[in-house]
């Protein structure tokens, strides 16, 4: 059931996209919303639930990244950072270790302006640096951040902190089960989406698009580079702030090695598979790869198990799977699936001109 | 006559190359006035000087009564100089109507809570942007391009495209970097009359120019610069009967 939910999304938001009625845009999303809030009472199976939920927190973070990446351009290879400090702040705000109980609902902000404040403190001085060097220092900061995590006793050193608090809701608790996670980034998803459309067609989103182009022509047009370039860094990393808080409430424990180099590269895999700088694009990308490790390549694991009667764990080959992927969209489609327009034609004029020199 | 720019005693190197020495310039409020001189004269580096892509080794540099030079190029384009630039710097894969609101960029009002929240503040200010946009194109005789990504006009409307992106900022002085390059006759025609317009709006028009029939009937000072250093100063007539520009062009007299 799991793929004909996600298909559906799919569905409806390329739907949405192609769409010019306002009105039936409106309309299907509507439907869609509605929809989504229907199932898991429909359906009763938490098993499907916690994977999406899982796969939506991926969804927010790539949002956050395509901030950084898609709109402004900057590369940046140690996003898993921020998600770390989301993470870390509800460990930290809402567990016996420090004997600190905040409610959920509250610590969704403290984190995301920490985590934007992250942004700034790693932006600032770095963000006169451009291409590779910039995303060198990005590298060093996604490393930095869980070995200091990992260091500091007073968060569990390499253990981490677990028996988090469980979140409650209106006086319920969550419980044990995946659907209230689910609900929660359902509307972490709508409010991110929303920004970030509402962002791609405001004043800064210009500028942002203005310095990807061509940063000394966007100077001589009045805009402040540096603070443009750190307002992308701060809220593309608030977004990941809320993403780490979902996480950790969910899984009831943070740790260090939850936030290794390989989940920047695997969010930053979401945009390039998806299109990066589209909205669409970014959503449909995410979703694909969270589900392809946590429900479509065990599926075909089963599926090889009763039919060669093999016993093989495709998991275990998760990041070779993706590297095909990745190297399969670089050279047939190294605009994405569903880019937007401008980033097509760049992207595509970008990947002939290399081919041909 | 007040100056709106004032250039004095500018001085920039690279290395050993001295491509600015001593330079002292003074451009009248509504005047169109060119730079002129041979190829690596300074005439470019001159105009990054002004809009503070580099840093004067001495002089100073004072727009409209206030010194500009050590200024961030940012506010110094907020300041209400805009410039055009000799190789475009167009953002080619926007749209051409995109590229002309960046150049309003500073001239829109909006804090970060409008862009995150898209208020109906935000939006009818978009609207209003936009409309002016479009007003711009039309005035540079770009009609029906709006949507097309810059990069895919054709060269003469991306040379006028980066006059609709300059003007977008309400600039009281437009730098115009060899505009004229490139274009054939009827273009360049159409180009002096647009400067003109430029400037009969109160915009005062500095332009770098080698075609000289296009300077001699469109500006009304003329500078001339050699080896970055300024030989002469004055009306054309006076420019055409100038010795130092002549030898500077053609050679010293055998």
């Amino acid at each position: 059931m799991i793929y004909v939910y996600v298909l559906a999304t799919i569905a409806a938001v390329v739907i949405v996209e192609r769409t010019r009625s306002r009105r039936v845009k409106l309309a299907i999303l509507a439907a869609l919303a509605l929809t989504l809030a229907i199932v898991p009472f429909v359906d009763r199976t938490d098993a499907t639930f916690n994977v999406l939920a899982d796969a939506g927190v991926f969804v927010m973070l790539a949002l956050g990244l395509n901030i950084v990446v898609g709109y402004a351009g900057l590369l940046d290879l140690g996003y898993a950072a921020f998600f770390a400090i989301g993470a870390y702040a509800y460990g930290i705000l809402a567990s016996p270790q420090f004997g600190v109980h905040l409610p959920f609902w509250a610590i969704l902000f403290i984190a995301a302006a920490c985590a934007g404040l992250a942004g700034i403190v790693l932006g600032a001085p770095t963000l006169r640096l451009h291409g590779d060097y910039l995303a060198i220092v990005t590298l060093g900061f996604g490393e930095i951040v869980p070995q200091v995590f990992q260091n500091t006793q007073a968060v569990g050193g390499p253990n981490g902190i677990a028996a988090l608090d469980v979140p409650s809701a209106l006086g319920h608790s969550f419980g044990t089960a995946a659907v209230p996670y689910y609900f929660v980034t359902l509307g972490g998803i709508a409010l991110v989406a929303w920004v970030a459309r509402n962002l791609g067609r405001s004043r800064l989103g210009r500028a942002w698009m203005a310095i990807r182009e061509d940063e000394l022509a966007a100077k001589h047009m009045g805009i402040d580079t540096t603070r443009t370039k750190l307002a992308a860094f701060a809220i593309g990393a608030s977004f990941s702030g809320l993403g780490g808080v979902i996480f950790a409430a969910k899984l009831g424990l943070v740790s260090p090695d939850l936030f290794q180099f390989q989940v920047s590269v695997l969010i930053l895999s979401m945009l390039v598979l998806g299109g990066m700088g589209s909205l669409i694009g970014v959503v449909v990308g995410s979703l694909v790869l969270s589900l392809l490790n946590s429900a479509l390549l065990p599926n075909i694991n089963a599926v090889i198990a009763s039919t060669l009667h093999v016993n093989v764990d495709l998991t275990n080959y998760h990041f070779l799977i993706y590297g095909v992927i990745l190297v399969a969209i670089m050279l047939f489609r190294p605009e994405g699936f569903l880019p937007n327009r401008e980033r097509r034609a760049e992207l595509h004029a970008a990947a002939i001109t290399e081919t041909s020199s | 006559m007040t100056a709106l720019l004032s250039i004095d005693g500018v001085s920039k190197s690279f290395g050993a190359v001295c491509a600015l020495s001593g330079v002292d310039l003074s451009v009248d409020a509504g005047s169109i006035f060119a730079i002129i001189g041979p190829n690596g004269a300074g005439k470019s580096t001159l105009f990054n000087a002004i809009t503070g892509i580099y840093t004067l080794d001495s002089g100073t540099i004072a727009f409209d009564g206030r010194r500009i030079d050590g200024l961030p190029t940012f506010v110094i384009a907020r300041r209400g100089i805009a410039r055009t630039f000799q190789n475009l710097r167009l953002f080619g894969f926007l749209s051409a109507i995109d590229n002309v609101l960046i150049g309003e960029h500073a001239r829109m009002r909006g804090t970060l809570v409008d862009s995150l929240l898209g208020t109906p503040r935000a939006r009818a200010q978009e609207r209003a942007a936009r409309e002016r946009a479009r007003a711009w194109l039309d005035f540079v005789g770009l009609n029906d391009v709006g949507e097309q990504f810059a990069r895919n006009l054709s060269y003469g409307a991306q040379r006028r495209l980066e006059i609709a992106r300059a003007l977008a900022s309400q600039p009281r002085l437009l730098l115009l970097d060899e505009p004229a390059a490139g274009l054939n006759p009827t273009e360049k025609r159409e180009l002096a009359d647009l400067v003109r317009a430029i400037r009969d709006r109160g915009v005062t028009v500095v332009l770098i120019e080698h075609d000289m029939g296009l300077v001699m009937s469109l500006c009304e000072r003329i500078a001339v610069l050699d080896h970055g250093e300024k030989i002469a100063q004055g009306a054309p007539a006076e420019i055409r009967a100038n010795p130092a520009v002549i030898e500077a062009y053609l050679g010293a007299p055998a």
